[in-house]
């Protein structure tokens, strides 16, 4: 090694003595820089290096000059036997930079391309190349004698410059010296090029480094084995290691597995589903949206996993995968706590039995928000009720069952989380610890079966409403899976209370049809009455739910001598103003009927009974007809007034079917009311109808069955009973309305026996009669 | 200014005149939204109230009970109150009601 150490050895300023064995020279020369450029990857040393490797075996003073991308002439090294001279020429470049269209031979170099050998250089030539009159006495004062300037250019590139100078008495340099600069100059060039390129990458790469360290979003890089080589910050922390080493120190796959990573669906996705894996397979994947569960924690985070490659440019196959993690569990919490709340909404809208709707929401909670899920109720009497259990492992729900059996939840036992909820209206949340569990525990084999149950984590949950505790929803996850937390109370919390919502209002709704159905029982006849020589069938149907008293009734009753009032009415509007109104129209009417009063005067009696109620528009329809039974010749006289209710229909014996009565005016609105009286002869055989308007206007305004339609059915009605005529005509109006109709239905149906068919009419009658008093 | 599913209901004014058209269906599920817009536009200097009925559908007899309702409210008010009759079907309601001895039935705004 001939470098700086040797150098101090020669000292001061030393010519070469003569060049005896200029190829020897030249051979070790370039051996030596061989080996000395193939050391550093740092620009700066490397051009030291170049300089230093010259002087002093073939100079006195070695100058390289670099040039940056515009042509400028900017850094320097230089190297000198005497350090003062060196350190002075540094300065000098600093003061007075070469410019590059100078007629300075490294600008004339690196402008040409070609090298510059000034075998002897005077002092009229140092003074035109100097960029100042400082320049020039340096270079004279220093005894520039002779200099070989060589282009250092690499890759097509002139980077700048390699001087090489003798000073004082020196011998001037030779060609052949020229020639060996020039080729040092190529490689010093190639050298100092690839330390650039290299310092330029590292630099490239080091920010890289440091936006990737920094990054939110976890990235590693993973090798074609498998093998993770790089990990930033965020990804250590996400993947639960200690630091990069123990994720670059680990097999493949070693990693994964201390995790529970799951598809949007709820499916374990292996290794080889990830995108890093199938991107190695070369295949090109899509971003995957998992959920990974810390097994060790229980702690599940919502990720976007992404992979690109980085490809061998050789091969074209990828080398190296990127992967980078996007964390959106928070979006992802919120958006499945909307949609599970939403679907509950649904579940709860779906149904007023809330048996069933609970059933569905345990069913709707596992697996999405826990592994097990328990509703009970308090009852009547305060004791607890479970009325819904589901859970993820059919084994394990048996266990739950035979526990929840075995132990039903005890209100006064506050070891109980469902009593302590239940009493308190306060959600409870609690991490499992197998030795936590005894405290929960009523005896032994209590414990061993919660044991076996392996809880994680439980989450209890008042249901609740208008501040009464109805229940508890209880949310429970296996001690291997995702566990919860108390960031998912206020979830549970709020299924709480729309659960006791539901619960409350199905409950209100039950009462209220009870009621309700009671009422219009007792607004409708008990049974009808047996009519001799005549059959009777009577309907009454609601519309829509059931828990809405209805306004139509019919009412069949004796009046005076063997006569007989048969009525049906329509009171406008539901609910108990109707069925107040109904209860006055009917009892008005008997009251008329016991002091013998004609049709138009009950009818008549029925609307001042209405105008003398308080203020308000209680309106009603009704249709009277009063029988006379005859038997000689057989038949019945029929006596009708109507009271803005639709006309009666009379058939006959062949079918055709009539209209009877006049219309009058409807009751308790307009006074007075124009009603009158009309009298009709029905014959044996001959059929009554009675309805509402509810009949003729299912299906309106579309599809009603109108008038006409009702006139249709009844054409069959002499090959009917009373009992198939009114199912028949149901059935029309249901099926006219689509399935559900608009308005209540009453039918009364009257028919007259024909000679000889009376007996087995009685019978049929008879058990329809029967039937309709169940309605 | 459509203001239920399966009501429509337009009003217009001439002078003191209102004019209320109905398309559509009155029904329970209609006739208080009917009811308060037939409140609203009778209100203030308004003479008289007509209630054309020519393109309705449908109407059963809680909307029967509204429209006399609004006649009775208008008398009280010292307005007029008219209907024009509409579809076959209402126009058999207010037959079998039995009600056009009570209601002032024209065949268009215009006769008023």
């Amino acid at each position: 090694m001939f470098m700086t150490d040797d150098r101090s050895e020669h000292g001061g300023a030393q010519t070469l003595p003569g060049a005896p064995d200029p190829s020897g020279v030249a051979a070790a020369l370039l051996i030596e820089a061989g080996a000395v450029l193939a050391t550093s990857l740092d620009p700066a040393t490397t051009m030291r290096q170049v300089a230093e490797l010259t002087v002093p075996e073939i100079a006195d003073l070695c100058v390289i000059d670099l040039c940056d991308e515009d042509g400028e002439i900017r850094e320097v090294a230089v190297a000198c036997g005497d350090e003062q001279v060196a350190r002075d020429l540094e300065h000098m470049r600093q003061r007075h930079p070469i410019a590059n269209d100078g007629p300075h031979p490294v600008a004339e170099a690196i402008r040409t391309g070609r090298p510059q050998l000034i075998g002897e250089l005077s002092e009229e030539g140092l003074r035109s190349y100097a960029s100042a009159q400082a320049h020039a006495d340096f270079m004279i004062d220093s005894r520039y004698r002779s200099a070989i300037v060589a282009p250092l250019a690499a890759r097509d590139r002139t980077l700048g410059a390699l001087s090489v100078l003798r000073l004082g008495d020196g011998d001037p340099y030779t060609q052949a010296e020229a020639d060996l600069v020039a080729e040092l100059a190529r490689r010093a060039a190639l050298a100092i090029d690839n330390a650039r390129l290299y310092s330029d990458l590292r630099g490239l790469e080091q920010r890289l480094e440091a936006i990737l360290v920094g990054l939110a979003e976890a990235v590693t890089v993973i090798d074609r084995e498998g093998r993770t080589v790089f990990a930033n910050r965020a990804a250590v922390e996400l993947l639960g290691v200690e630091s990069m080493q123990e994720l670059t120190q680990a097999k493949p796959g070693e990693i994964m597995g201390r995790f529970l990573v799951l598809s949007e669906d709820g499916e374990e996705l292996s290794l080889e589903d990830m995108p890093a894996r199938r991107l190695m397979r070369g295949e090109q994947p899509q971003p995957l949206l998992v959920r990974n569960i810390v097994k060790a924690t229980g702690r599940e985070r919502w990720l976007i996993a992404r992979a690109s490659p980085i490809l061998d440019p050789d091969t074209g196959l990828p080398l190296y995968s990127v992967n980078v993690f996007e964390d959106i569990t928070d979006v992802k919490r919120t958006q499945i706590a909307e949609n599970f709340l939403a679907e509950a909404s649904r579940v709860f809208a779906s149904s007023l039995d809330h048996a069933q709707t609970l059933e569905q929401i345990a069913r709707l909670a596992v697996p999405q928000l826990g592994d097990w899920c328990s509703v009970s109720l308090t009852d009547e009497h305060g004791a607890i009720q479970r009325v819904a259990t589901h859970h993820r492992d059919p084994r394990k729900l048996e266990l739950v069952i035979e526990l929840e059996r075995l132990y039903p939840h005890d209100r006064d036992d506050e070891r109980g989380g469902v009593a302590r909820v239940l009493s308190s209206g306060r959600a409870l949340h609690v991490e499992v610890r197998p030795e936590t569990l005894a405290q929960y525990a009523r005896d032994v084999e209590h414990h061993e079966l919660l044991q076996q149950l392996q809880l994680g984590s439980v989450i209890i949950v008042p249901m609740s409403a208008g501040g009464r505790v109805l229940g508890t929803i209880t949310l429970a996850s296996d001690a291997s899976g995702r566990q919860l937390t108390e960031a998912d109370l206020p979830l549970v919390e709020e299924l709480g209370r729309r659960a006791g919502n539901a619960v409350e209002n199905a409950r209100l709704y039950t009462e209220r049809s009870r009621i309700a159905s009671a009422l219009q029982q007792a607004l409708l006849p008990e049974d009808l009455p047996q009519i001799p020589g005549a059959s009777l069938e009577a309907l009454y149907a609601a519309a829509g739910e059931l828990n809405e008293v209805g306004g139509d009734f019919y009412d069949v009753f004796e009046h005076r001598d063997g006569r007989w009032v048969l009525a049906i009415g329509d009171v406008c509007g539901k609910g108990p103003r109707a069925a107040a109104v109904t209860a006055l129209a009917r009892h008005t009417l008997r009251a008329a009927a016991m002091s013998g009063q004609a049709p138009t005067v009950m009818v008549s009696s029925v609307h001042q009974a209405l105008l003398g109620q308080p203020p308000g528009l209680d309106m009603c329809t009704l249709g009277l007809i009063l029988v006379k039974l005859l038997s000689r010749p057989r038949g019945a006289h029929l006596t009708i007034a109507l009271g803005g209710h639709p006309q009666p229909l009379l058939i006959d014996g062949e079918g055709n079917a009539k209209p009877i009565g006049r219309p009058g005016t409807l009751l308790g609105v307009l006074d007075p009311v124009h009603l009158d009286q009309t009298e009709v002869h029905m014959n044996p055989g001959d059929t009554l109808v009675m309805y509402t308007d509810g009949v003729i206007e299912a299906g309106a305004p579309s599809r009603p069955l109108g008038e006409e339609g009702l006139l249709e059915l009844c054409t069959d009605a002499p090959k009917l009973t009373p009992a198939a005529l009114v199912r028949r005509i149901e059935a029309a109006a249901v099926a006219h309305a689509g399935g559900s109709v608009r308005d209540d239905i009453a039918l009364l149906v009257f028919r007259l026996h024909d000679v000889g068919t009376d007996a087995a009419v009685e019978v049929e009658a008879r058990r329809h009669m029967g039937d309709s008093a169940l309605r | 200014m459509p203001t239920d599913e399966r009501l429509g209901i337009e009003i217009s004014r001439d002078g003191g005149m209102v004019v209320i058209t109905l398309q559509g269906e009155l029904d329970l599920a209609s006739a208080e939204v009917f009811s308060a817009q037939l409140d609203g536009a009778s209100s203030g200097d308004a003479s008289a109230i007509v209630v054309d009925l020519s393109e309705l559908e449908f109407m059963d007899s809680t909307g029967l009970r509204t429209i006399l309702a609004a006649q009775q409210r208008c008398g009280e008010h010292g307005r007029r109150f008219a209907v024009v009759p509409g579809s076959r079907q209402v126009a058999r309601l207010l037959e079998v009601a039995r009600v056009e001895d009570h209601l002032h039935l024209i065949s268009s705004p215009n006769e008023l």
